[in-house]
């Protein structure tokens, strides 16, 4: 599955910059496992051994992953990524 | 008698806020910040000049409004501490926080949910701005969307920098969840909006109330303001992007 993934501010240092992504994974795990490999590092500033850290929120279209299948949720071709994480600062 | 607001955090995202809120004649607002005006924040601080270099935040907002403001206005110049948190919010009617650290925006929404009284919380970094409103046991909180503090490190906040119109922006929007709150409308509390200045997108993501939110879950474990909660790395913002 070909999917995009938005990249918030606070991690674009490991996208070159880029606010878009394409990944490729039947599942949000496995388009993650894909992501770090073409931009190493990510990954583990999104998930710990239990799962989506619990400063970070991964949306499929809408929706908090936490509420569907979690990192096992499926993905379909054109589906969209989108990180947000806790942000300080004003 | 009038709503009474708490602005928690002065900085570029309250700062504004307080310049819409100051015109609204049914609330009266409090201003609670313990910092300093620098020359390295008067480009997004409008309201101040070269001569508010030095001067509480909170003071010099009051007195450059209060001519012309249609809020009352009182001023709080300490910080706000797990010590001082329950007692600065007593008889809220809504809490506005734009503070520039973790453990500030965790300790208010925690002392928030504890009293029931809603909250606005903002932030801003880089090109992006977040707004998001709570309403105690109806919505989702700040919790239930973010579990707790960072650990280690800061996300890059002092390294990202800030572009200041996305400040004013924030600030907007928390003006305007806090009049929503105020009138008790069908509002977006629960609902999270962002704003990337680059594309000029807004985009808004529902957040879900968690079971297991340690807040305003079935079982919470956040009975009480404990101060080992807060520990946390703090954030300065710096330059520019
Ligand atoms: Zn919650």
């Amino acid at each position: 599955m070909a999917i995009s993934v938005r990249i918030p501010a606070s991690l674009r240092t490991l996208t070159q910059g880029k606010e878009e992504v394409a990944a490729e994974g039947a599942t949000v795990r496995a388009a993650l496992d894909q992501l770090d490999k073409t931009h190493p590092g990510i990954k583990e500033r999104l998930v710990d051994d239990k799962g989506v850290k619990r400063f970070m929120n991964i949306y499929l279209g809408d929706e908090d992953i936490r509420f569907l299948d979690a990192l096992d949720t499926p993905l379909k071709d054109g589906d969209s990524l989108t990180i947000v994480p806790a942000i300080a600062g004003g | 008698m009038s709503a009474r607001v708490v602005l928690v955090g002065l900085g570029g995202i309250g700062h504004p806020c307080a310049l819409a809120l100051a015109q609204c004649a049914d609330i009266s607002l409090v201003f609670l910040d313990d910092d300093r005006v620098e020359r390295s924040n008067l480009h997004r601080l409008p309201a101040f000049a070269e001569q508010h270099i030095g001067r509480y935040k909170a003071e010099a907002l009051c007195e450059v409004l209060a001519p012309s403001a249609k809020a009352g206005l009182s001023v709080a110049t300490e910080r706000l501490t797990p010590e001082t948190a329950a007692a600065a919010i007593a008889g809220a009617s809504v809490v506005v926080e734009g503070s520039d650290n973790f453990a500030t925006k965790f300790l208010v929404a925690d002392a928030c949910a504890l009293a029931a009284v809603p909250s606005v919380h903002g932030a801003a970094i880089a090109w992006t701005g977040t707004a998001l409103s709570v309403r105690p046991k109806q919505s989702a909180c700040y919790r239930c969307l973010f579990e707790d503090l960072p650990e280690g490190e800061s996300l890059d906040c002092s390294s990202a920098g800030i572009f200041a119109p996305v400040t004013a922006l924030v600030g907007a929007l928390m003006a305007q969840a806090t009049r929503d709150l105020l009138a008790h409308k069908p509002s977006l509390a629960g609902t999270i909006t962002r704003f990337d200045a680059r594309d000029g997108s807004f985009r808004r993501h529902v957040v879900r109330r968690r079971h297991d939110c340690a807040l305003c879950g079935d079982m919470p474990s956040i009975l009480s303001i404990d101060r080992a909660r807060y520990l946390a790395p703090t954030c300065a913002m710096g330059a520019s992007p």
